[in-house]
């Protein structure tokens, strides 16, 4: 038989299709998590009091913060699941080199956050019906409109970078604990370790000041600039670990 | 066109050196079988080829080129083994389905054929078939992949006989009609002597011998007969085996350089002589010692 | 009622989960079911955000909005009226109590509650007509400049021998408001703020007693939240 000649991106987008069929069970946890989520939600998120002159005031804050947090961990985990052992052999039995499985596996968790994001923001409906219905909620409406398009919009973008962020994150420390289980530990004494010594000189822990990079950027394009090229960089880090592991060894 | 060149590949790990500068190399649509004794190398050789694994030191080259990460070698090769796996949530039939989106020859029709004439279920799951039925289901995907360099592991596990069978002739069949590289590592080699056209034996981590299988059938000769007119024989030839059978009978395997008279002359002398398959023949070759396993029994 | 469903929804939910998990584990989820989940859980997110989104608009709790100018010039403009006196000109809407009492007596204490101490302004009335009034006002109650004025309950009052007592409402009012915020996601960006924190307020009642012309209050020095009006 004649050598077939092969076309990268068409390798890579068979690959995704793929693990998009394979992995699909991750939004059905998705779902579940979420369900979760508003449920705890329910209480709502904040609560502010006062009392006085025989009348007490109580006042309950809900949003969809805890959905979207909550996501952010299932885009972790899920990220970090896709670079263990079992799934980087997957693609194995097929046709692949290291960088299609990664751009494939990149694919998924970018389409995995864009539907996580967008059912966490959206998951706010869901918890005022719930609560206005059921649970009889005193709405206090003017600050927030719940479906402003320009609110609705930020929002949705900024989540869904959030979580590919985050998910950049899981699939470098997954490469990372591919090399060697080390990492696992490492990773988190390094990260108490230098909080423990900023703290004792006094000075702000770093984790704080790169947490506050990202979460107190006020200017929406700096932020969108500033999570995209982190995420590359990610993820670029993640394949070039990668690229050099053995499989089925 | 080679379509394997492999000098002086070591594959060491940690101190034990499992390949040991191996040198060879495989023409193209050929079916060659690669033997040796277990932990030999045998699959970390085929692994290297697949590019699954790196090689410690030396050169490999796949369709020319380093097979590593390299896309075009896995385009146009398939690794056949036991411990295939596919993403579990996937029915054998949605695996077919991912196996010919991504294998350029994939034939469809004949994957069918084959998956109909083997009962599988379509709506079955990979994890969830037997011993036997993995390897062939593994072994259809390997045949309807028409893949280039074709690379079967021990593709036999846990098969019956008759599964056997089929597995050979319809590999036959196939790469008659639709020839390619072969390589198949097995411990049977008896039952694919009609099918290899060459043999790859391994020994220490090195190429023992890469013969046609034509010659290995001619390359030794049985010997069996009295002890000492035996070793009389086979004193200044290259024994591979030695076995006494009864009192006095001895049985040797040496290579086979004797002339159409000595063999004669042999026959007349009361030395039975057989021939030896190429089966035996590597059982011998790779044997660690001379002797057999009676031997652990000799003292009890 | 509904409320202390929830904990129990949550123990439910919880069970349904790992109840999930453990079927899951034998039987593989199919590709078709979780599709079907994810399609569901998304067409009622849809729904979930129209109706929402109505029901937000048409707020039953949608109030006024006050800005905090106008809330402390309502206080000032009250405490001005009934300085001097000038209680008619005070709008009803801050009248929330008005009761009158039959009294003979020369004089009257003034007790209140401990936890109660609203500015009392006297006025002298023309006559002796043996009767007092008391009048309870309030300023307003925003919270985040929404009027809540109309919850306020009034304080009681009761006269018993030569007391007057004015005591907070029998029962604790509670008022009970439920915020919609938006996400750190989209404050982090517009504001709105990552605190939770509403100004609330709450201005004090002010009670006016008009009282016969002639009764003395007992031990009025002492009383320093007792103010006679100025004409």
């Amino acid at each position: 038989m004649s050598l077939s000649t092969v076309n990268t991106s068409k390798v890579v987008k068979q690959q995704y299709i793929l693990k998009l069929k394979a992995n699909f069970d991750a939004f059905s946890s998705l779902v579940w998590i979420q369900l979760l989520a508003i449920l705890f939600s329910l209480g709502g998120v904040a609560s502010q009091g006062f009392q006085s002159d025989g009348m007490s005031v109580s006042i309950k804050y809900f949003s969809a913060d805890m959905v979207i947090a909550f996501t952010m961990i299932w885009g972790l985990v899920t990220a970090i699941t896709i670079t263990t052992k079992p799934y980087r052999y997957y693609d194995f039995s097929f046709v692949t080199n290291r960088v299609t499985s990664s751009l494939s596996n990149i694919l998924y968790l970018c389409t995995a956050s864009v539907i996580g994001g967008v059912t966490a923001v959206m998951a706010k409906g869901l918890l005022i019906i719930i609560g206005y219905f059921f649970l009889d909620f005193q709405l206090l409406d003017y600050y927030s409109q719940p479906f402003h398009v320009r609110d609705f919009l930020i929002g949705n973008i900024a989540t869904v970078l959030y979580i590919i962020f985050i998910c950049s994150i899981g699939y470098f420390i997954g490469a990372l604990a591919q090399i060697s289980k080390l990492f696992i530990a490492v990773i988190p004494v390094l990260f108490v370790g230098s909080m423990l010594l900023d703290g004792m000189m006094g000075r702000e822990p770093i984790a704080m000041k790169i947490l506050s990079f990202y979460f107190q950027e006020s200017s929406f394009s700096l932020f969108v600039v500033k999570t995209l090229i982190s995420t590359v960089l990610f993820f670029a880090a993640s394949i070039s670990i990668l690229n050099r592991m053995e499989v089925r060894k | 066109m080679k379509v394997i060149e492999c000098s002086n590949l070591t594959k060491s790990y940690l101190r034990k050196k499992v390949l040991n500068q191996l040198t060879f190399s495989i023409e193209e649509n050929t079916i060659t079988g690669l033997i040796g004794k277990n932990g030999v190398g045998k699959t970390t050789l085929l692994k290297i080829l697949a590019g699954y694994i790196k090689q410690t030191s030396g050169e490999i080259n796949v369709f020319s080129e380093k097979p590593f990460n390299s896309l075009l070698v896995s385009a146009n090769t398939i690794f056949v083994d036991d411990q295939m796996s596919f993403p579990s949530p996937l029915q054998l039939h949605e695996i077919l389905q991912a196996a010919g989106s991504l294998y350029p020859n994939w034939d469809m029709t004949f994957a069918n054929r084959l998956f109909h004439y083997f009962s599988f279920d379509p709506k079955h799951y990979h994890n969830r078939l037997s011993k036997g039925k993995t390897s062939t289901f593994n072994a259809i995907i390997g045949l309807a992949s028409r893949a280039p360099l074709t690379i079967f592991d021990e593709p036999t596990t846990g098969m019956d006989a008759a599964a056997r069978r089929d597995f050979y002739r319809a590999l036959l069949k196939d790469y008659l009609t639709y020839p390619r590289t072969i390589i198949i590592s097995s411990h049977h080699l008896e039952e694919l002597e009609n099918l290899l056209e060459d043999v790859l034996l391994i020994k220490d981590g090195n190429n023992h011998l890469h013969l046609p299988i034509e010659e290995l059938k001619e390359q030794a000769i049985g010997l069996k007969g009295a002890e000492e007119t035996i070793l009389n024989w086979t004193k200044d030839r290259e024994v591979y085996y030695k076995n006494q059978i009864g009192t006095n009978t001895l049985y040797a395997v040496v290579r086979n350089e004797f002339s159409e008279q000595e063999l004669q002359l042999a026959k007349e002398n009361e030395i039975e002589i057989t021939s030896v398959s190429p089966s035996d023949l590597c059982v011998y070759l790779t044997g660690e010692t001379k002797r057999g396993i009676d031997d652990v029994f000799i003292d009890r | 009622m509904m409320l202390t469903i929830l904990p129990a929804a949550i123990v439910f939910f919880l069970i349904l989960i790992i109840a999930a998990i453990v079927i899951k584990g034998k039987k593989p989820v199919t590709l078709k079911f979780t599709y079907r989940l994810l399609l569901t859980y998304f067409i009622v997110l849809c729904i979930s955000a129209a109706t929402a989104a109505f029901v937000m608009g048409d707020s039953t709790g949608v109030k006024k909005i006050v800005s905090e100018e106008n809330i402390s010039k309502n206080v000032k403009d009250l405490e001005k009226q009934l300085n001097s006196g000038r209680y008619a000109e005070i709008p009803r809407e801050s009248l929330i109590k008005h009761s009158s009492f039959d009294y003979h007596q020369p004089s009257i204490q003034v007790r209140i509650n401990e936890y109660f101490n609203p500015r009392i302004f006297i006025d002298k009335k023309e006559l002796d007509d043996g009767v007092i009034d008391v009048y309870a006002y309030t300023s307003g109650l925003y919270i985040s400049g929404a009027d809540f004025t109309n919850q306020i309950k009034a304080p009681t009052f009761s006269i018993m021998n030569d007391q007057l007592e004015i005591n907070p409402p029998d029962n604790q009012q509670e008022i009970n408001v439920s915020m919609i915020k938006n996400e750190f996601t989209i404050t982090q960006f517009i504001g709105g703020g990552t605190t939770f924190f509403e100004p609330i307020e709450h201005n004090e009642t002010m009670i006016l007693l008009r009282i016969p012309k002639n009764l003395t209050i007992q031990d009025e020095e002492n009383m320093y939240f007792l103010q006679y009006i100025n004409k």
